[in-house]
């Protein structure tokens, strides 16, 4: 029996998870893992505003199998999202509490991530149960050239190998 | 659609085999490797599908196996 993987959101000081393998991923002004509109993005007069980070990660609640190796991350390539609206990824080890980002510094395009140049979340080899990997962190700017209301979903892989 | 199921790899003797339960894959060299190539395509949208792969590498050539189409290649392909 292969490994059963979720792909889960974590929030809070403690990383509370969230299954969000078939869940919508809401980036917002606000470190929850709610799909609403409380604390939407808004569209600036001039500037970006910044989304909260999201904070997501390879968990393995069960399965048998011997290790996990290769584990990245990778859009399709084309920002569906609209004009003025930039999502950015970073692979980053130890969790932090999400905050709102600042800046886009240590932060990539996401769409430069494809399935050809994908993000690295770890080499491996990862065994047992429990988050493996780096944390994919993301979050998503608005501009000022951005239109109004809720943007289309875009289309994110997490891949690995397994034995 | 349901998703897809993932392929068990074992080994008979010299023979590493996959079956995902309805067709079987078996890469009789030793010196190569069987792994399954796994993914969760559209991760964090409602519309989010599970995509099970196995490959066989063997002297570098790789040969990737979705239950229904195979790809013969030396490329590193992902789903």
């Amino acid at each position: 029996m292969a490994a059963t993987v979720q792909i889960v959101e974590k929030n809070g000081a403690g990383g509370t998870q969230t299954d969000k393998t078939s869940g919508t991923i809401r980036f917002k002004n606000a470190d929850n893992s709610t799909v609403d509109l409380v604390n939407p993005m808004v569209k600036p007069a001039s500037g970006v505003d910044y989304s909260f980070e999201k904070w997501l990660r390879m968990n393995v609640t069960g399965g048998t199998y011997s290790q996990i190796t290769n584990v990245k991350a990778y859009m399709d390539g084309a920002n569906g999202l609209g004009t003025g609206v930039t999502l950015y990824a970073k692979a980053v080890g130890s969790f932090a509490t999400p905050a709102e980002a600042t800046a886009t510094t240590g932060y990539t395009d996401a769409f430069t991530y494809t399935s050809g140049s994908a993000l690295s979340l770890g080499a491996g080899p990862f065994t047992s149960t429990g988050e493996k990997g780096d944390h994919l962190v993301m979050m998503l700017t608005v501009g000022a050239t951005a239109s109004g209301g809720v943007t289309p979903s875009e289309t994110l892989t997490l891949a690995w190998d397994e034995i | 659609m349901p998703d897809p199921t993932p392929f068990e790899i074992t080994r008979q003797d010299k023979l590493q085999i996959a079956t995902n339960g309805k067709t079987t894959f078996t890469l009789m060299d030793e010196a190569g490797r069987v792994f399954r190539r796994r993914a969760v395509r559209g991760a964090g949208t409602e519309s989010a599908k599970r995509i099970e792969w196995v490959v066989a590498e063997l002297n570098g050539v790789k040969v990737y196996f979705d239950g229904e189409n195979v790809v013969v290649t030396t490329q590193d392909m992902t789903p």
